[in-house]
């Protein structure tokens, strides 16, 4: 039985956690000696990079980690005082949903889409109160009938809890009719029904967007003080660290190399990893070239070594005038069809020669939308778009074509925008053979100008015949610049060039890009959904929301003043790595 | 649980070798495929009489069980059976490969098209193509070969006829999965032309699934030519045809068994080798379809 | 859902309009002229002039198409130049045979299929899995016309427990004819003897003919759980303590079986195809045993009739088989 209730009652003890997982390479070591523990009311961050182990640190508390491929090799997990890995998977069940409540990243995928959610909750709850009936105010002996009915109850007083509206009538319905935040907010309200005594939260709003996550994270916050739970809260922010948590454990290869209050560590990181960590997040202080970033991980020795200063930014080089773009509604009934979807909406905007112009916005704002129509991918409903002097919307594709080689693309996703069938060399050289004619290179010549690239963006010609599987996040983010360099564009667009990639990795490549600007002059189209990223290295900054510009103007000036009430939310929203600015904490 | 996972391909690509040399299932598949080549390929010269399988008829050795002189008895015209199979297993896999690389060959053609063009000519190639699913094959095969007259070309056409909407299906599906990926898109902002969006990025990021099709769809097309031949239908006697030599031996049945067991149970194996293979492919090569 | 409904029943008349032209041209642009065959070897030039006259074959394709389709939508689908028999008639006598042999066949996968699959991703990589892939495997190669052989030779000649082939013996009574499936119809009318009968003769063609479609079910089936039991609300249905039975048997199936039944849905297509192979062993009187004997004499008006009929339950089922997935998914159904 659980000790009783006190206040800083011990929930979970890690000790000494050391786990190996089989693989095609051998037997190898995920955990190292993991050892930290929460009390009730303490809020856990664990933050650290891709394959840190911080997930599989989760998943154990819970014993989820299937053995085999895994292998504890000593150590123990201490939950209420027990021994986790010694209980039998029958006793472990009860304590699952029960006295440990878990939520995961993303939350379409976490939802079973073939239920009702009424059904999930419900599900979760007869489970929880299989032991104590009392749980839903029953009697030992009620019957099936009247443990449903109070399990129905009970799930729509917890959907009110998380904030969800009309909540009685929503049980019947199923994930897809609700938004990602909602289906977040339903899964939350799935993990703490049981009323569990500790949280395992991983990752839960790294797929969500900067004004959900503010939500959620005060939703989390809230239920945390009401029902004085413990909670494990896993990620690789570490803004949203500083906003929620209480405590800190960075973990850096299978290993915790530094935990406390989250004031200690990130106000005076005793670790070089952190220091490091820290200092890869771009903060507002900081000045364009001014982010460390990390080697080997520790904090890299010194700053890269800067560039020449820019020139300063010249005249119009691209203008998008009035652009409306709009798609056909969806098939409905017989023959009709919805009405059409409005993606863009009268967006206008001119961006100067050599200067970075920055484009925020959440997802389905319509900021892909505009990328495609510049590059002629989609054709615009109403409107102009005028390049260097050149209607790119009333040119012919022979024209087009022309133009194709002076503005180039960077993708988001560097694990796809790679053709996994092709070379390093074919695939940097593709745009040279595309542009044959205007660029005129014989097959060697292309050759060296591909192992030219591949060094200006810190990679070498040794890379050449390799494929991109070889390589990783943040080399396939630089292997796809040098793609885009390799006609000679003066205008690039970079659509959320980062935002896959670790911190780290993202100082590494926001630090090349700034390096590449200054040296090669070219003009920077920034699409980021990250306000620190954007602050950090664009010049002027348009907001858009719902396929409208809601604000443009000078970043510095938009960040520190914002005039639209969007700007207003969204920069509150956004997480600050200063556990001093935490509205949360402070309150 | 991250923000990023490891790419899946070169993981993936190891995992499947390494599996298929593990599965000794795959292996068997692998072996029973190359004998039924090595057969195929030497077919009189392997044959202990090739004489009968000429169409040398032996009224003294008529219907005798199997013995050391007869591995696989004879049949009523005193012809040994096991010469008779080992013959068969020519036609059966130059039927087979016919049929698979014609009918893969248009099919791949109509699906990339439609696949990748979309709009009215998908709709139209795609109807076409549904119709023909809707037609059972086997009938179609039928009544095209029987109107065709025998012969195994005939035949070859008959079945193919009904054999390239599966992979214009599938194409089409694969193609318009790929036509939205990143590095599709890139190419096509880069200014790549239709022919080398599909000609180097698209095709060669498919090439799995379609083998993978392809060696599953040789068993099956051994099949639909035995049966043929067992209706009555296509490679006629005196050529031997697995088929066709089952369908004869029928009226020998219960007590000279081993007239129909034999041819049976080769097609029984050839079907089986190429099913073993193409299941050990599809984990080589494609592991997102089985697991 | 009602509108989605409408406009896939709307959308069946093209497909079978298509369907007509495209079976009426096969079996009338190929070459071979029934008509000559069936004037008989020793016809004069006239002889074949009458017959082609009386068949209607004399005239342009085009107004023999619009005079068979206007005729098929009368229940006339005309008549075998062989025979002279009307085929809508035959189509009558013989398309409840293979109903039942189909019905038979599919239940029997259908039934035995889904829970070995189910069973065989739960214990995947251990001997069930082992055992119930190569079974399957072995059972998709083997040719149902020589299983069907096996059997007879097994079953029928050496043990004698079954009987050799037919549909039901002369020397019994049928039972009265109700849907023209024999043990529904014996069942019906309450003759258990009868339906004895009928069933042991149904017995080993079924069986010869269900275990391609069931290991194909079986192997769809296990795929798509394994799948479902990667996907992360499995993983969260596990982490707050539903049992695994609750999670196999309602949520993970529910899921799993959507796309197992597609495969169901081509499957009655090429069953229906495939009676040729398993009718023509057991001597069953079905459409593929007529549908050979026209083949065989080029008797073009039974082969349009046979292929059309096959084709419009095709795509029947598979207007059925699409609704219920639209049931299991509620993300088709709210479209």
């Amino acid at each position: 039985m659980p000790a009783p209730l006190t206040n800083d009652e011990i929930l979970l003890e890690i000790d000494d956690l050391n786990l190996t997982m089989r693989s095609f390479e051998g037997e190898i070591q995920v955990l190292n000696g993991v050892t930290f523990s929460v009390r009730r009311g303490e809020i856990w961050g664990i933050v650290g990079e891709t394959g840190s182990g911080k997930s599989l640190t989760g998943l154990s508390v819970s014993r989820l980690v299937p053995t085999p491929p895994g292998r504890y090799l000593r150590g123990a997990v201490r939950f209420q005082g027990r021994d986790m890995l010694a209980q039998t998977e029958e006793t472990m069940r009860t304590l699952r949903g029960r006295r440990i409540g878990m939520i995961f990243q993303d939350p379409t995928t976490n939802l079973n889409p073939a239920f009702r959610i009424g059904t999930q909750l419900v599900d979760v709850a007869l489970h929880a109160a299989r032991l104590e009936p009392s749980l839903l105010g029953l009697e030992a002996g009620a019957s099936r009938r009247a443990r449903r009915k109070a399990a129905e109850k009970h799930a729509v007083a917890m959907l009110e809890k998380v904030g969800i509206p009309n909540a009685a009538a929503r049980l019947r319905d199923y994930p897809h009719q609700f938004s990602g935040g909602m289906k977040q907010r339903v899964l939350i309200a799935m993990a703490l029904i049981g009323r569990p005594d500790l949280l395992v939260a991983d990752e839960p709003t790294t797929a969500l967007d900067v004004s959900v996550q503010a939500q959620i994270l005060r939703l989390i916050h809230g239920l945390v003080g009401e029902h004085n739970l413990g909670v494990l809260f896993i990620t690789h922010n570490l803004g949203v660290v500083a906003q929620l948590c209480t405590h800190v454990a960075v973990m850096y290869a299978g290993a915790i190399v530094e935990s406390g209050t989250v004031r200690e560590v990130l106000k005076n990181p005793r670790h070089d990893y952190t220091r490091g960590l820290l200092a890869s997040v771009p903060t507002p202080s900081m000045k364009r070239g001014e982010l460390r970033g990390l080697a080997g991980g520790a904090l890299a020795a010194e700053p890269l070594a800067p560039p020449p200063p820019r020139a300063e930014p010249g005249p119009v080089v691209l203008s998008v005038e009035n652009v409306e773009k709009h798609f056909a509604g969806a098939r409905r009934g017989l023959f009709g069809r919805e009405a059409p979807v409005v993606a863009l909406q009268d967006v206008s905007l001119s961006i100067r020669r050599g200067e970075s112009f920055g484009l925020v916005g959440e997802s389905g704002s319509g900021k892909t939308t505009l990328t495609r129509c510049i590059l002629q991918l989609e054709k615009i409903s109403a409107g102009r778009i005028v390049f260097d002097g050149i209607d790119l919307t009333s040119h012919s594709a022979r024209e087009m074509q022309a133009l194709r080689s002076r503005i180039q693309i960077v993708f988001q996703d560097p694990y796809a925008s790679l053709n996994p069938r092709m070379t390093i060399r074919d695939i940097i050289a593709e745009p040279l053979d595309i542009h044959h004619g205007k660029i005129g290179l014989t097959p060697r010549q292309r050759t060296d100008r591909a192992a030219e690239l591949l060094e200006q963006v810190g990679l070498g010609p040794q890379h050449l015949n390799r494929f991109p599987h070889e390589f990783s996040g943040g080399q396939r983010q630089r292997i796809g610049i040098a793609r885009a360099l390799a006609p000679k564009p003066d205008f690039l667009i970079l659509d959320e060039p980062t935002s896959a990639l670790d911190v780290s990795v993202q100082a590494q490549v926001l630090n090349l890009l700034h390096d590449l600007q200054s040296r090669l002059g070219l003009t920077y189209f920034f699409i980021s959904h990250d306000l620190g990223v954007i602050r950090y290295i664009c010049d002027r900054v348009a907001l858009i929301h719902r396929g409208k510009l809601v604000e443009q103007g000078e970043t510095e000036a938009v960040f520190t003043n914002p005039r639209s009430d969007y700007a207003k939310m969204l920069l509150a929203a956004m997480p600050d790595p200063d556990p001093d600015r935490s509205p949360l904490l402070r309150a | 649980m991250s923000g990023t996972t490891a790419h899946p391909r070169l993981e993936s690509w190891r995992r499947g070798l390494y599996r298929f040399r593990q599965s000794w299932v795959s292996v068997l598949g692998l072996v029973i495929v190359m004998v039924l080549l090595v057969l195929a390929v030497g077919g009189d010269a392997l044959a202990p009489y090739p004489q009968h399988v000429a169409g040398m008829v032996d009224t003294k050795a008529r219907l005798l069980a199997p013995s050391a002189t007869y591995w696989f008895g004879t049949n009523e015209l005193g012809q040994d059976v096991l010469s008779l199979v080992i013959a068969g297993s020519r036609i059966s896999m130059l039927a087979g490969v016919a049929v698979v690389v014609a009918g893969a060959a248009f099919g791949v053609f109509v699906g990339a098209i439609a696949g990748f063009f979309g709009g009215w000519l998908d709709e139209a190639l795609m109807r076409i193509a549904d119709l023909k699913l809707t037609v059972p094959g086997l009938i179609l095969a039928m009544a095209v070969a029987a109107a065709l007259g025998p012969g195994i070309g005939n035949m070859i056409f008959a079945i193919a006829l009904s054999w390239w909407p599966g992979y214009a299906r599938l194409v089409r599906g694969e193609v318009m999965a790929k036509r939205e990926e990143t590095f599709v898109v890139a190419a096509r902002a880069m200014g790549a032309g239709n022919a080398r969006l599909l000609w180097r990025h698209i095709l060669p990021n498919i090439l799995s699934p379609i083998i993978v099709k392809m060696s599953l769809d040789m068993g099956f097309a051994i099949l639909t030519v035995a049966s043929l031949g067992f209706i009555g239908i296509g490679v006629k006697p005196p050529t031997p045809e697995w088929g066709s030599l089952l369908s004869v031996a029928r009226t020998n049945m219960p007590d000279y068994w081993w007239t129909a067991i034999f041819p049976g149970l080769a097609i029984f194996l050839a079907v089986f080798g190429f099913n073993l293979l193409g299941d050990g492919l599809r984990d080589l090569l494609d592991p997102k379809a089985r697991r | 859902m009602l509108g989605y409904i409408l406009r896939r029943i709307l959308l069946l008349v093209p497909v079978l309009l298509g369907l007509s032209i495209l079976v009426f041209a096969i079996a009338r642009l190929l070459p071979g002229d029934p008509v000559t065959l069936a004037a008989g070897p020793n016809a004069t030039a006239a002889d074949v002039a009458s017959v082609a006259r009386e068949f209607g074959l004399d005239r342009p394709l085009p107004v023999q198409y619009w005079n068979y389709l206007t005729g098929v939508l009368r229940g006339d689908w005309g008549v075998s130049i062989f025979t002279r028999r009307p085929v809508a008639e035959d189509l009558k006598a013989y398309l409840p045979a293979t109903l039942e042999l189909v019905l038979a066949a599919m239940g029997l996968a259908i039934v035995i299929g889904i829970p070995a699959g189910l069973m065989a991703a739960v214990w995947r990589n251990k001997w069930p899995d082992f055992l119930s892939r190569a079974v399957s495997l072995g059972a998709i190669s083997m040719p149902r016309f020589f299983l069907g052989l096996v059997f007879q030779l097994l079953f029928a000649m050496w043990l004698g427990w079954l009987p050799l082939s037919g549909r039901f013996p002369l020397t019994e009574d049928p039972p009265p004819f109700l849907t023209g499936l024999l043990t529904v119809d014996a069942l019906a009318a309450g003759q258990f003897h009868a339906f004895g009968v009928a069933l042991s003769h149904l017995a080993l063609p079924a069986i010869a003919m269900c275990l391609s479609p069931l290991a194909t079910i079986m192997r769809m089936m296990r795929s798509s759980t394994i799948e479902v039991l990667q996907q992360d609300y499995v993983l969260t249905e596990r982490a707050l303590g539903l049992s695994q039975r609750l999670i196999l048997f309602k949520y993970v199936l529910k899921n799993a079986i959507s796309s197992t039944l597609t495969v169901i849905g081509l499957y009655v297509g090429w069953l229906l195809g495939g009676t040729v192979l398993v009718e023509t062993v057991f001597d069953w009187p079905g459409i593929g045993l007529y549908a050979t004997q026209a083949v065989l004499t080029q008797d073009f008006m039974p082969i349009i009739g046979v292929t059309l009929c096959i084709g419009a339950i095709f795509v029947t089922v598979n207007l059925v088989v699409d609704m219920l997935y639209g049931l299991l998914n509620p993300k088709v159904r709210y479209q």
